[in-house]
């Protein structure tokens, strides 16, 4: 649990947005606890984790929406945690969008300008500049109902972008997408917002969204931060179960590490390494796992095969290794698909496998394979 | 086979039942209207013939075209103060939090549950201990007070149904409260208040309960001339004055229904 | 967090509200408590009476007409309600359930007697019972009666047009709630071998009786201050409570008796709109209960 992600606390490095130890109580229940977190210039953040995790809510904490209980929020190094969202140099895309109804594109991108006490010589030229941004030029004079989902999206973002704010705030921004056109719709704001080079907070639940689009990933639990990292750095070291769990697949094995820095699992899967001694869990990720033929050094292992299921291309197969329960995905030849009972010879990539104590968890069904 | 035979009765029967409320609901008024274009000089039904001439009688009938007046009159006043009394006690209910809303709310609805001759009595009652029955005071207030729930109403429907998120977005774009009251809420909900304004217009023009109590100085309204006519004997003149104000009403009907939509009425 | 924020907000919130709760203070809260006050001065004209006594309502209370107007004016008020809710509910129900196209006319005839004066409705029905009237041709002409009848001034005319003019009420009460019942409830019912009797009567009802119970106590309180349609449709043979107080009040100008009486038909007012009240909670509080059975 304790990462990096208590770095900047003192407000001593250069930070576009800052929290400090900032918490939201609603009542009884907690749904900020203690989040400490800087962003960096430039800087691409994603606020990741299930439901009810707290993420929107610091996105509503950094706009104003929302007070903060205790903690403080800075935005370009000033105390902003009282002051009300329209003196906030924060420009924020809704999940909705929110677009005006009642006014034109234009007229919702001027919206902001014209609060800002801009000329009517600079709006239009900002507005026609932000729509030629998102390839929208032509669209200046429709109302928000005539627009598609996706064209809606980028005409917020040129909306929230029109002001050139400090730090740009995504609510969930593809949510509202179907599923392809959500994939698209990624690469072009990521394009647009390295183009503009803005520093830009985003909350999602998606781990895909969060892994391309991110400089650095926030994985946030009940309230907490789980782990602050790069999408790398979150994916390959996962600092907890959780972690390990919701990004990506991975089967979680029950163990321990002894004096000499080895886990040895109950059925004596060992990862040799300079681990933390004391009760542990090793993450193995299926491309940990390969069949004994085509795989890296290593032990070889009989498993049994529990599961199978084909995914066209690669097939994930669930293995029964000496009583643990692993996950592969391997590309088996036309009609030589692995059926349930059949014996498999794999190694394992035990250097690549990640370790992680397993005493602060909270979590009791770490037998089970995971997602 | 037994339930084929009880969903066909209730079907017939239910298509029965429909037809005869909604003629029963319409009857009175279409009735009205045709015996107000009679020839004859009595109401016997069917009217021997054609004519214009109970609306010329009507237009120049003197008592009935200054209640005329003075409804109208008084409707639009009474429209306007409640839309501005009552719009600010809606926002301040839908957007404040403050002990004792619950009771609140029931005051600003509790016109609807006061019979409207213990209401009458009692502002009389009150005006007359002020000596202001000769004004055109106490119609106003009357009214006033009847309208405050429908406009509250309206306007509390048209805020809850209103789309916050509109609001934190023009605030994330720095616009101040009042700029967003001016600029997003008010325009948004438009259409709810323009509907509150003409609830508040028909509740006022329509009314005779509350309005026959009031009327002891001479202002006299529409509603409440042709009480007192029809109490005493009737004739196609009160025809043609009647549908004169279902022309009004029904005009009134249709815009806000145009506005808001008719479910939304009730 | 924030103290003078905070306070101002108060401020802000009072200044909204004050207009209205004057407004109603004053021309809503006092009034009705000048009618109680009135009721106990002693005397039999307008603004003359002193003192204080309760024989207003002894009197009321002891004379055997009175009473039997009192209690003629609950059992119109019963009748009324019933009819509304027998004939308000299906079609209510069917308006919920139309398309939105086929609903606009209907929801337009639902809400013209509400908006249109009641003297022209009434009006409307003079026309239809009256001795040359509408209805009275109709039978002659089919040849079911030889000669007029006496329409008006019955009670049953007088609850024919009671029952016309609330009746949107109970519809407009229904529809609400009905809108809010999801159709796939009915289509699971019927899926679950239930005819429409049954699901009405398991499924739709008991989901609708919030509704129902609105409807009624809007038509019961609305039927037993009527004072226009009595003296109008009923004239002076089909007394009810109302045209009784404004009779006493506006004829006769016995201000302190017709006070009383219109105290009594306030509190009556008062009392069962606070019974329907309770019955609604308690179906809500029971609901699971009653629905099980």
């Amino acid at each position: 649990m304790s990462s990096n992600h208590g770095n900047g606390l003192h407000g001593e490095r250069d930070y576009v947005v800052e929290l400090q130890s900032v918490s939201r109580h609603y009542g009884e229940s907690i749904a900020v606890a203690d989040v400490s977190l800087g962003m960096a210039r430039g800087e691409l953040v994603c606020l990741l984790g299930p439901s009810g995790c707290g993420k929107t809510t610091t996105l509503r904490m950094v706009a104003g929406f929302v007070k903060p209980t205790s903690g403080t929020v800075r935005i370009n190094n000033q105390d902003m945690t009282h002051q009300p969202p329209y003196r906030r140099d924060t420009g924020m895309v809704f999940q909705s969008y929110a677009l005006f109804p009642h006014m034109t594109v234009a007229e919702n991108i001027a919206f902001g300008l014209e609060n800002l006490k801009w000329n009517r010589v600079d709006r239009e030229k900002r507005v026609r500049e932000m729509l030629r941004l998102v390839e929208l030029p032509h669209l200046a004079e429709r109302l928000p109902t005539q627009l598609s989902g996706g064209q809606q999206q980028r005409i917020a973002l040129a909306r929230a972008l029109a002001m050139r704010p400090a730090v740009l705030l995504l609510d969930e921004p593809f949510s509202n997408l179907d599923a392809q056109l959500r994939v698209r719709m990624r690469e072009e704001l990521r394009e647009v917002i390295r183009g503009v080079d803005v520093t830009t907070l985003f909350v999602t639940h998606d781990q895909e969204e969060a892994l391309t689009m991110s400089d650095r990933i926030v994985v946030m639990n009940t309230g907490r931060i789980e782990q602050i990292g790069t999408p790398g750095d979150i994916y390959e070291s996962p600092e907890s179960t959780f972690v390990a769990k919701f990004i990506g697949w991975c089967s979680v094995v029950e163990g321990a590490v002894d004096a000499t820095g080895t886990f040895v699992s109950k059925s004596a899967l060992k990862v040799p390494g300079n681990w933390q001694p004391g009760p542990a869990n090793a993450i193995v990720r299926p491309e940990h796992v390969h069949l004994a033929a085509d795989g890296p050094q290593g032990l070889v292992r009989e498993a049994r095969v529990l599961e199978s299921h084909y995914y066209g291309g690669a097939t994930r197969v669930v293995l029964d290794v000496g009583g643990e329960q692993l996950m592969m995905h391997e590309r088996f030849p036309f009609g030589r698909h692995p059926k349930p009972g059949e014996p498999l010879n794999i190694t394992l990539n035990t250097d690549e496998i990640r370790v992680v104590s397993s005493s602060s968890q909270t979590f009791t069904d770490l037998k089970r394979v995971a997602i | 086979m037994r339930d084929d035979f009880s969903d066909n009765v209730m079907k017939m029967a239910g298509a029965v039942v429909r037809a005869v409320v909604y003629t029963m609901l319409a009857l009175p008024a279409v009735l009205v209207i045709i015996s107000s274009f009679t020839s004859g000089t009595s109401m016997n039904f069917p009217p021997p013939g054609f004519s214009l001439q109970w609306y010329q009688r009507a237009f120049e009938s003197e008592p009935f075209m200054k209640a005329l007046w003075t409804s109208t009159y008084v409707a639009v006043i009474v429209s306007f103060l409640a839309l501005i009394i009552g719009f600010a006690a809606a926002f301040a209910i839908n957007r404040f939090s403050f002990p004792g809303k619950g009771l609140l709310q029931g005051l600003a609805f509790s016109p609807l549950v006061v019979p409207a001759v213990v209401l009458g009595i009692g502002l009389l009652y009150l005006f007359a201990w002020m000596h202001l029955t000769q004004t055109m005071l106490p119609l106003l207030v009357g009214h006033l007070v009847l309208a405050i729930p429908y406009v509250v109403r309206t306007v509390l429907a048209s805020l809850s149904l209103h789309n916050r998120v509109l609001e934190e977005a023009a605030m994330n774009l720095r616009a101040t409260p009042f700029q967003v009251i001016r600029r997003i809420t008010l325009p948004l909900i438009l259409p709810g208040l323009l509907s509150a304004a003409i609830f508040a217009f028909v509740t006022s023009f329509g009314n005779v309960t509350v309005s026959v109590f009031l009327t002891y100085g001479g202002n006299v309204t529409l509603p409440v001339q042709l009480f007192t006519y029809v109490d005493a004997s009737y004739d196609p003149l009160v025809a043609a004055v009647s549908s004169i104000m279902i022309f009004v009403t029904l005009a009134v009907i249709l815009t806000i229904e145009h506005l808001i939509g008719a479910e939304r009425l009730a | 967090m924030n103290p003078p924020l905070e306070r101002n907000r108060k401020f802000t919130a009072a200044l909204l509200l004050a207009p209205m709760v004057l407004l109603l203070l004053g021309f809503l809260v006092v009034p009705v408590a000048g009618v109680l006050r009135s009721s106990f001065l002693d005397g039999d004209y307008l603004l003359e009476g002193t003192g204080f006594t309760v024989g207003h309502y002894l009197r009321f209370f002891s004379d055997s007409y009175y009473s039997s107007i009192l209690w003629e004016t609950f059992v119109d008020g019963v009748i009324v309600s019933l009819i509304c809710l027998v004939v308000g509910f299906p079609t209510g129900y069917s308006l919920a359930r139309l398309p939105p196209l086929a609903r606009r006319w209907r929801t337009i005839i639902v809400i013209l007697p509400l908006t249109l004066s009641l003297v022209v409705i009434v009006f409307g029905w003079l026309i239809i019972l009256g001795r040359n009237g509408l209805l009275n041709s109709v039978l002659f002409n089919l040849g079911i009666i030889s000669s007029p009848k006496t329409l008006l001034f019955t009670r049953p005319a007088v609850i024919l047009v009671l029952v016309q003019q609330f009746l949107p009420f109970m519809i407009l009460s229904v529809l609400s709630v009905v809108t809010q019942i999801d159709p796939v409830l009915e289509q699971a019912a019927s899926n679950l071998r239930a005819n429409r009797l049954v699901t009405f009567r398991r499924v739709i009802i008991p989901l609708a009786t919030p509704g129902i119970l609105v409807g009624c106590n809007l038509v019961f309180v609305l039927s037993i201050s009527a004072f226009i349609t009595p003296r109008l449709i009923g004239g002076n043979r089909v007394p009810m409570l109302g045209s009784l107080i404004y009779e006493r009040i506006m004829s006769e100008f016995n201000w302190p008796s017709g006070a009383a009486m219109a105290f009594i038909l306030f509190v009556a007012g008062l009392g069962f709109t606070a019974a329907f009240n309770a019955l609604a909670a308690s179906r809500l509080v029971m609901g699971g209960r009653l629905h099980a059975r």
